[in-house]
């Protein structure tokens, strides 16, 4: 009977082990990491929508390896790539209105501003995170008025170096089409 | 047990041609006789099946070879993906630099080409007095 007791009591204490670890994995979000609104309500679904975790980063990176260590060597440190981009189709309010919000929201999570252009027909804010003297986070955001119209967010989560995307673009030999 | 005629009909069945006279043969020579064409259509039988579920392995196989598999397909869409952000984050970048470029000009200029260019007209319009 006591070893009975005993096991059941172990059993318990393993259950309860694996629970908290399961929901605190599930629950935790990475920190550097921004939600954006969806604008899809107002602008019809996401032109663009890429969530990349760690995992597969990790392989593109492990592959890249011998073939591009640029790529592999710019990847090493990212545990996290979002990226909506949506139409506009002529109305940018909505999407002005999410690029302030997010900006309220992250400068008082102590981001800093790295970039910020109020030009006619266009805005571009870009913040990084640092912690312990690490960058561990970057958002870009971009709202181009021109023409249709279009709105970009982008999230990174992780060290990145923004010196080292056009090398990459580069060697990816990624066509930019027309700004 | 068969007779003559039968034996006859039998061997111009499997062999389809037309065979000797028959001749009276002991029982159990007669049995083992017959059952040779019968085991090797088995055999053959079983060499056809062989044949047919290597060839089917083969194919098998080869299709599992050449179609990529659900992590590969992973892969090369998080590649595709990746390419996107990069190039998303690239556009961002060069917005971003033009505009710190025009806003460098723009403010060189009012602050070192202006006084400068004041000044000369300053300096020739007080000679020209």
């Amino acid at each position: 009977m006591k070893l009975f007791v005993a096991k059941a009591r172990i059993g318990i204490y393993l259950f309860f082990c694996f629970s908290v670890l399961f929901s605190t994995q599930s629950l935790a979000s990475p920190a550097g990491e921004i939600n954006f609104a969806d604008l899809s309500g107002s602008y019809g679904e996401a032109k663009v929508e890429i969530n990349l975790e760690k995992g597969l980063i990790g392989m593109i990176g492990a592959f890249s390896k011998q073939e591009d260590p640029e790529v592999a060597q710019l990847l090493e440190n990212i545990e996290m790539i979002k990226v909506r981009v949506y139409e506009l189709k002529g109305n940018a309010k909505k999407a002005l209105e999410v690029v302030d919000e997010v900006t309220g929201n992250i400068r008082k999570a102590n981001w800093e501003p790295l970039v910020s252009v109020n030009e006619k027909g266009s805005r571009v804010r870009m913040f990084s995170r640092v912690s312990d003297g690490k960058m561990d986070g970057l958002v870009v955001m971009v709202v181009d008025e021109q023409g249709a119209g279009e709105a970009v967010f982008i999230n990174i989560v992780g060290e990145i170096d923004p010196s080292q995307v056009s090398k990459v673009t580069k060697s990816l030999n990624i066509d930019m089409g027309p700004n | 047990m068969m007779n003559k005629n039968q034996d006859s009909e039998f061997l111009q069945r499997v062999y389809g041609e037309d065979t000797a006279e028959p001749v009276d043969l002991p029982a159990g020579l007669h049995d083992k006789l017959y059952r040779i064409p019968r085991k090797s259509r088995q055999k053959s039988w079983i060499m056809m099946g062989a044949i047919a579920a290597s060839l089917a392995f083969v194919m098998l196989a080869f299709s599992l070879l050449l179609e990529p598999s659900q992590q590969e397909r992973d892969l090369l869409q998080a590649e595709k993906d990746l390419r996107i952000a990069l190039q998303y984050l690239q556009k961002a970048n060069d917005k971003a630099n033009r505009s710190l470029q025009h806003t460098l000009n723009d403010s060189l200029q009012s602050a070192t080409l202006k006084p400068i260019m004041h000044t000369v007209y300053s300096v020739s319009s007080s000679e020209g007095v």
